[in-house]
């Protein structure tokens, strides 16, 4: 890859579509943190320090029902648990002195790790900029919109969107299925990840899966096909 | 400082300080045994995650299991990746079959009222 602004552009135009929804979603969060009793300018920080979307929903949610600051905090930090071992495995491609570094895995959330890890030499910190900063923008502005404007959406389920980043994982996850390892880390996760949501609380689900897909990286023999593809 | 602000900062800097994981580990993948392991996790760390992300985000509601509309556009995204759509075009059509099949249930249980 050369030194052009490609990837940054690619970043961006892979998460293009998704600004839909992100900005639906940011609009429901800015008028539901109004409603709350959060002023704009507390909703527009929420929106900007904590950049990700369940982990909010999640400490307003228990907010908005009377829980005390630190139920709200335990329940965004459960859903944000997983941002840490995304941004882990993304720990040898942030370059740069450790300010840059903390910034930078900032734009960690599922969407921009999603598109990141999909660059053909592995994570790639130009497609995680791209795709971050095109999803920052939209998240803290549509924030900003929802707590000003109030809610114009409606309720953003009417409009699909939730099926959008399901859909955009598939379109990432389809051409590394190239191997058996690939297709078992699939079929098990995806089992075991099913059979947690009734018994866990919400976000430990997709740590369950992580786990085991780590299990498999480490306690499965790679075979040919595996080892070639990095 | 005021609840709402508290709420606003703590849950912020919580998550932040979260996602700041992979800024504290190190860089250098070469040699290290973090880097071995790096390696053997890379080529399933993508479809491992995306899978865990994609099962919950279309079947669960809280703790529980649901199937609803979310289910169909994720078939429709998984029959627009097998006839090679562009992913712009995978995104918006997922969206419009979840609206619609969302529109045709609530038209069917209104008129069955």
């Amino acid at each position: 890859m050369g030194v052009t602004s490609s990837g940054y552009r690619r970043g961006a135009r892979a998460v293009a579509p998704l600004a839909i929804a992100i900005g639906a979603l940011g609009v429901v969060f800015g008028y539901l943190a109004r409603d709350a009793g959060l002023s704009r300018e507390a909703a527009v920080v929420m929106s900007a320090t904590t950049f990700a979307g369940s982990p909010q929903f999640a400490a307003l949610t228990v907010f908005a029902a009377g829980g005390t600051i630190v139920a709200a905090i335990a329940a965004a930090a459960a859903l944000a648990t997983r941002f840490g071992a995304m941004s882990a495995t993304a720990a040898p491609s942030l370059r740069g002195p450790l300010w840059k570094r903390v910034l930078l895995s900032q734009l960690v959330v599922d969407e921009t790790w999603a598109v990141a890890q999909s660059g053909a030499h592995g994570f790639d910190r130009e497609l995680l900029i791209g795709a971050g900063l095109t999803l920052y923008a939209v998240h803290v502005a549509s924030t900003a919109l929802g707590a000003t404007v109030g809610n114009f959406v409606g309720r953003p389920e009417t409009w699909g969107v939730d099926a959008m980043s399901p859909a955009l994982f598939i379109v990432l996850t389809a051409p590394r299925l190239d191997s058996h390892r690939a297709w078992l880390t699939v079929t098990a996760v995806a089992a075991v990840t099913l059979a947690a949501i009734p018994f866990t609380a919400p976000g430990v689900p997709i740590l369950v899966g992580i786990a085991i897909t780590a299990a498999i990286a480490f306690l499965t023999p790679m075979n040919a096909r595996g080892a070639s593809r990095q | 400082m005021t609840r709402s602000w508290l709420l606003a900062l703590a849950t912020g800097t919580v998550t932040m300080a979260i996602k700041s994981v992979g800024a504290f580990m190190p860089t250098r993948s070469d040699s290290s045994a973090f880097g071995r392991a790096t390696k053997k996790l890379t080529p399933l760390l993508l479809p491992g995650v995306l899978t865990a992300l994609i099962v919950v985000q279309a079947f669960s509601e809280g703790h529980r299991l649901v199937l609803d509309a979310r289910a169909i556009g994720l078939i429709i995204a998984l029959l627009s990746v097998k006839l090679r759509a562009p992913p712009a075009v995978t995104l918006v059509c997922a969206a419009a079959g979840t609206a619609l099949a969302r529109l045709i249930y609530s038209h069917v249980t209104a008129s069955a009222i």
